[in-house]
This record gives structure tokens, C-alpha cells and sequence, in this order.
């Protein structure tokens, strides 16, 4: 085999190397993005449930055992969470699980952890939480768990 | 050309098309594997929909007698009226068979009797009364928890793949 002939067969299998390679990288790349899509929407899943059973309960705790007279019988702002003679599931009303996380284990990736935070917000501003009571607080349930690159925010509202 | 060139050449053209073979079969199996992938996807969040539909109907326009007849872990009969004709249905969902070759039997009776079963791996409910607390009591159930669970084994050379999704929701039904 002459010089010539040698350097065009070395050529040619650098070339095929190089797509190879290329082939491989889109191949895990694919898998990646397909492990990702299904973490995503389990992670969804999981915050949706947790979301259900947060705005199943009720607003407050002073309006579990009737109406509410005076916006002042709310629980105050810097007092949100779960009263020391309350424990999970056991919460009767949605700022009980102010600070709250579990951790949920699924059977196909492991365990997403769940963080939720529960603050008041002002009726025409829902975005935006704020340090006095009002008639309205905003749940946020933040899941985080395997393959996720950046965590799944889940936002919900509870009314008076 | 002498016999060195020919043999030479023999050989790095049998490793080209060795190599070619095998791109050749893995991207085959790659896309096989991502087509069953997907349509478990699609199965999930499909089924997904209708347990939606059928479990916040629950117990509506129920008047008399349970609204749920029955629970276990991976079964349920309630009563609610699906088609919205006054007339309450009742609805079954329960797990026919074991191991690898299970399947979720929806049983509809709204006159005439519909059901239809779907391949799956798990399928569980869990009950809460209204305090949170886990119950087996039908008559104390204030929220449910479903989770499903569909898995296919895809088998390729060197090693076996699990593709499959997973779904959980939680219901609290209005009309518990």
C-alpha cells in the first residue's frame, strides 16, 4: 500500500470517528432529554398533589370554627405554620404548611422533595406576598428531585 | 495491487461495515424504545384524564344509599352520575392478574355495562379522612390519592431498559 493510498484510508476513518462520535453525543443527549421530560412531569404530578391537599383545607385557623368577624382574628403574618399541638397530616388550615417539605418517593426515579411556602397576599397583587393580614394567601409548592435541572414551581391560591 | 493491499483493504472495510451494522441496529433500537416510551407516556396521561373525570364526579347526584360501595389498595367502586342524565352510575376500578401481566379494569354501569382494561405495572388508592388521616372506611373518605405506575421491559444487546411513567393525583371530590 503506497503513502497515498495509507493516508486516504486514515483519513477516512477519522472522519468516521469524528460521526461516530457525534452519533453517540445526540444519542445520550436524547436519552437525557427524555429522562428530564419524563422528571418534569412527575415532579408536576407530585406538586399538583401536594397543592390539592393544602387547598383542601381551611383558609385560617379562625375561620375553622365559623366566619370571621374582624380581619385581626387571621393568623398574624410572622406566625404562619403548623400551632405546637399540631402535627402532619393533621393541619387544619392552609398556613399550617407554611415551611413545610416531605420528601416523595416514586417508583421510577427515586425521591423528589417537596417545599412549600404559605404567605398573604393582597387581592390585586396576588404575586406579591406581603407582611399583613389579608383575605388571600398564596400557596407555593416547589418540588426538586433527580435529572431535574432547575426545580418545579407550583403556585396556588386560597380565598376568603 | 499486491495480496498485502487486498487483505488490508478486506479488513478495514469488514470494520467499516461492522460498523455501519451496528450504528444501524442501535439507532433501531433507540427508536423502537423511544416510539414504547412515548406511548406509555400518552397511556398515563390519557388514563390520567379519565380517572380525573371519573373521581371528581364522585358521588354526585348520590342521594341515597354509599357513594363509595367499596376500597382497597388497588380497588374502588363508587356511585356518581357520569353522564349528567339523573340517573347514578356506578364506577369500578380494580387490577385483573398479577406480576408482569396486570391490567386496570375500568368498569362503567350506566344502563349498559362499559369497560375497558389497559396494560399496567401498579395502580394503588389511598383514602384520607378529613383530618389527613389514612382510612379504609368507606364512609369516612374525604380525599384520595391515586397513583399509577405503567412499565414496559425493552431488551436491548448488552443491557434491559425500564420505560414507563408514572402518575399520582390527589381528589378531593366535592360531593364526599
Amino acid at each position: 500500500m503506497h503513502t497515498g493510498q495509507m493516508l486516504l484510508v486514515l483519513g477516512a476513518l477519522v472522519i468516521f470517528s469524528m460521526l461516530a462520535l457525534s452519533m453517540n453525543s445526540s444519542i445520550l443527549t436524547s436519552t437525557e432529554t427524555s429522562i428530564e421530560t419524563e422528571s418534569i412531569r412527575t415532579a408536576t404530578d407530585v406538586a399538583q398533589s401536594m397543592t390539592s391537599e393544602i387547598t383542601s383545607k381551611e383558609f385560617d385557623l379562625a375561620v375553622t370554627n365559623g366566619t370571621l368577624d374582624d380581619i385581626m382574628d387571621l393568623t398574624a403574618p410572622y406566625s404562619l405554620g403548623p400551632a405546637w399541638n399540631e402535627s402532619y397530616p393533621n393541619y387544619n388550615d392552609v398556613d399550617d404548611f407554611d415551611d413545610f417539605s416531605k420528601t416523595v418517593t416514586t417508583p421510577r426515579l427515586g425521591d423528589f422533595t417537596i417545599n412549600v411556602e404559605v404567605k398573604y397576599v393582597p387581592r390585586n397583587n396576588p404575586d406579591q406576598v406581603v407582611y399583613y393580614r389579608t383575605k388571600m394567601k398564596r400557596i407555593k409548592v416547589v418540588v426538586n428531585g433527580p435529572s431535574l435541572e432547575n426545580p418545579v414551581t407550583v403556585y396556588s391560591w386560597k380565598c376568603y | 495491487m499486491t495480496s498485502i493491499d487486498l487483505v488490508g483493504s478486506l479488513i478495514i472495510g469488514g470494520l467499516v461495515l461492522l460498523l455501519i451494522l451496528s450504528f444501524t441496529f442501535y439507532f433501531m433500537n433507540a427508536s423502537r424504545s423511544a416510539v414504547i416510551a412515548e406511548a406509555q407516556k400518552t397511556t398515563a396521561a390519557e388514563l390520567g384524564r379519565v380517572i380525573e373525570h371519573d373521581f371528581s364526579k364522585m358521588g354526585y347526584r348520590v342521594t341515597t344509599g354509599q357513594k363509595i360501595s367499596s376500597l382497597s389498595d388497588n380497588s374502588i367502586t363508587f356511585r356518581a352520575d357520569l353522564n349528567n342524565d339523573s340517573s347514578v352510575d356506578s364506577i369500578r376500578y380494580f387490577v385483573q392478574g398479577s406480576g408482569n401481566s396486570k391490567k386496570l379494569v375500568r368498569h362503567v354501569n350506566d344502563g349498559s355495562v362499559k369497560k375497558y382494561s389497559l396494560d399496567i405495572r401498579d395502580f394503588s388508592v389511598a383514602a384520607f379522612d378529613s383530618i389527613g388521616n389514612s382510612t379504609t372506611n368507606p364512609q369516612n373518605v374525604n380525599q384520595l390519592q391515586v397513583q399509577m405506575r405503567f412499565s414496559k421491559e425493552f431488551q436491548y444487546t448488552d443491557r434491559v431498559d425500564s420505560l414507563g411513567a408514572y402518575w399520582i393525583r390527589r381528589f378531593v371530590p366535592k360531593n364526599l
